[in-house]
C-alpha cells in the first residue's frame, strides 16, 4: 500500500502542556479511518498539524512526501469544527472562492448535494441555522477531488437524516487513490463506514488497528472497544 | 494565486470601503450646497442679531461634523484595512480557510498589504478632494493661478531642490513609509498571535515595545548628531539630517540625506517586518 501521510516523532507543545507527545503514525492511501478520543486526546491538534494550522514543537509530518505547505493543500481537503466562512456569503459566493482556489474543486457534484439537501445556492449563510451552515461546509470541503480529507468532528450538528446521507456521500464521493480521516466521537454512527480506526489519549497513540480486525480477534464492535479502552 | 486572492480581498473589503467612501462623497456634496448656501446668505444686511447667532452655532456644528466625520473615516479606513481585516480574516476562524488554501504566506501578506495600500491611497486622495471641494471658489483659482509660478520656483528655495524632483520624492517616501507602518503591524499581529494566550495584548504589547524602542533610537540619533527633523511620519521617523537648523533651508544635501535615510529606513523597516512576519505565519502559526 502507498503511503499518504505519515507522522515521524510528532510531538506538539502548548507552553507546559504537551498536546502530542512523539507520535509515529501512518496512513495509506484508500482507507478511511477514525479517529477517536476522548475530549482533549489530541485530534484536532493532529488534524491542524495536517494542515498546517500548527507548526510541530518537535518531529516531521510528511503528506506525499512533503511538508505542510501550499503544495500540501492542494491535495487535502479540510473541514474544521468551526465555520470559517464570513455571514455575509451567499452559498454562490462560496462555490466562487473554492473555484478559484482549488483546481479539484468539482461545481456540479456540490449544486446537486446542495439540491440534494435542499439548500438554496442564493441563501446567505447568516440566514441560515448552525446545522444548515454545517451542511454548506461539509458539501465544499467534499466536492473536491483531494487525496486527504480531515474531516472534525463532520457530524456533531447535523439532524440524523442528514448525517446518513453525508456519510453515504463520504464513502462514495473518494476515488481509490484517496482517504479520508474522520475524527469524532459518535462512533457507532460511523462505524460501518469505517476501515481502520486509530485510538488516541492524552496526546499517545493507544491503538490502530482495522474495523475487522476488532470484529475478527476481539468479537466486539468498535464503539464498544472504545467504552472498554478508555473507560472513566 | 495571488491574482486570486487579490480579487477575492478586494471583494471582501469592498463591502465597507465603498460604502464609507461614498458617504464621503455624499458628505462633500451635501457640505459644498450648504457652503453655497452661507456665502449667499452673507450678502442679506441682518438687523436679527440673534437670529445671526444662532446661523453662527449651527455653522461651527456643522464644521465641526464635517472634520470630525473626515477624520472618523480615515481612522476607520486606517483601522480595518490595517489592523481589523488582516487579523480577523488570517488569525481568527476565517483563518481555518485562508491558511488552507494552496498559497503561501507570503503571498497572504503580499494581497492583504496591496489591497490596504490602494484603499489608503484612494482613502487620502478623496479626503483632499473633499477638503479642496469644500473650500474651492474663484478667489482660490485666482490665488493659484496667481501664485503657482512663485510657489513652483521658491520650492527650492526652501527645500534646495526642484519641486519637479522634491514633490515626486516626497510622495514616494510617504508611500513608503505608509507600507512600512502596515507591515510592522501585521509584524506585530503575528508575532502576538503566535502566543497560546492573549493573543491580542500580546500583539498590542510587542507594536507599544516597537515604538518605544524606535523612539529611543530615534531620540539619540538626533541627540548624538544634533541634527534636526524635516518631517514626522510613522515608520520612516527616525529621520537623518546634515547640519544645523539654519542650514536646513535651500540646501540639497539636507534634503537627499533626510529622504534619503528615510527611504533606506522605510525600506528595511519594511522588509524586516516583512520576513518576520513570514516567519511567523509559516513556522509559528498558532490556530485557536
Amino acid at each position: 500500500m502507498e503511503q499518504l501521510l505519515s507522522c515521524q516523532n510528532l510531538t506538539k507543545r502548548y507552553g507546559y502542556k504537551t498536546a502530542l507527545d512523539s507520535i509515529n503514525l501512518t496512513i495509506e492511501r484508500g482507507r478511511i479511518i477514525g479517529l477517536l478520543g476522548p475530549n482533549g486526546s489530541g485530534k484536532t491538534t493532529l488534524i491542524k498539524l495536517i494542515n498546517g494550522l500548527l507548526a510541530p514543537t518537535e518531529g516531521l509530518l510528511l503528506i506525499n512526501g512533503a511538508i505542510p505547505g501550499p503544495e500540501t493543500k492542494k491535495i487535502v481537503s479540510y473541514l474544521p469544527e468551526r465555520t470559517y466562512f464570513n455571514s455575509w456569503m451567499k452559498v454562490t459566493d462560496i462555490l466562487d472562492f473554492f473555484c478559484d482556489f482549488y483546481s479539484d474543486f468539482d461545481r456540479n457534484r456540490a449544486i446537486e448535494m446542495l439540491h440534494r439537501l435542499n439548500i438554496d445556492e442564493k441563501d446567505r449563510l447568516s440566514s441560515m441555522s448552525k446545522g444548515t451552515k454545517e451542511k454548506v461546509q461539509l458539501i465544499m470541503v467534499m466536492s473536491r477531488d483531494a487525496d486527504l480529507y480531515c474531516l472534525d468532528e463532520p457530524i456533531g450538528g447535523v439532524d440524523p437524516a442528514a448525517r446518513d446521507y453525508i456519510l453515504q456521500t463520504i464513502i462514495t464521493n473518494y476515488n481509490e487513490r484517496a482517504s479520508v480521516l474522520i475524527s469524532t466521537h459518535l462512533i457507532s454512527d460511523i462505524e460501518n463506514v469505517l476501515d481502520d480506526v486509530i485510538f488516541i489519549q492524552n496526546g499517545h497513540i493507544r491503538l490502530t488497528t482495522s474495523v475487522d480486525d476488532i470484529r475478527e480477534q476481539e468479537g466486539k464492535s468498535v464503539d464498544a472497544l472504545f467504552r472498554e479502552v478508555f473507560r472513566c | 494565486m495571488l491574482g486570486k486572492l487579490l480579487k477575492h480581498e478586494f471583494k471582501a473589503v469592498n463591502r465597507l470601503m465603498i460604502p464609507l467612501h461614498l458617504g464621503l462623497v455624499v458628505i462633500t456634496i451635501i457640505g459644498r450646497f450648504y457652503v453655497q448656501f452661507v456665502v449667499n446668505r452673507e450678502h442679506v444686511n441682518y438687523s436679527n442679531t440673534s437670529l445671526r447667532m444662532w446661523e453662527g452655532l449651527m455653522d461651527v456644528m456643522l464644521v465641526s461634523a464635517y472634520v470630525i466625520a473626515l477624520i472618523a473615516i480615515f481612522i476607520i479606513t486606517w483601522l480595518y484595512m490595517d489592523i481589523l481585516r488582516f487579523r480577523k480574516n488570517l488569525f481568527t476562524d476565517e483563518g481555518y480557510l485562508m491558511h488552507t488554501l494552496p498559497a503561501s504566506a507570503a503571498e497572504h501578506i503580499f494581497a492583504k498589504l496591496t489591497v490596504s495600500t490602494v484603499w489608503q491611497i484612494i482613502d487620502g486622495l478623496l479626503i483632499c478632494l473633499s477638503v479642496f471641494a469644500m473650500l474651492a471658489n474663484k478667489t482660490v483659482f485666482q490665488f493659484f493661478g496667481y501664485y503657482w509660478d512663485d510657489m513652483w520656483n521658491s520650492f527650492p528655495q526652501i527645500f534646495g531642490v526642484s519641486a519637479g524632483i522634491g514633490v515626486p520624492i516626497f510622495l514616494i517616501t510617504g508611500l513608503l513609509d505608509t507600507i512600512a507602518g502596515t507591515l510592522i503591524i501585521y509584524m506585530c499581529i503575528a508575532i502576538g498571535h503566535s502566543f497560546n494566550t492573549h493573543k491580542i495584548i500580546s500583539s498590542i504589547g510587542i507594536y507599544m515595545g516597537y515604538k518605544f524602542v524606535a523612539n529611543l533610537l530615534s531620540s539619540i540619533v538626533v541627540a548624538l548628531t544634533s541634527i534636526g527633523t524635516l518631517g514626522n511620519m510613522n515608520a520612516g521617523s527616525l529621520f537623518f539630517g546634515v547640519g544645523s537648523y539654519y542650514s536646513r533651508f535651500n540646501n540639497p544635501a539636507y534634503f537627499w540625506a533626510n529622504m534619503g535615510f528615510s527611504i533606506v529606513l522605510s525600506l528595511a523597516l519594511g522588509a524586516g517586518a516583512f520576513v518576520l512576519t513570514n516567519h511567523f505565519m509559516t513556522k509559528r502559526l498558532n490556530l485557536e
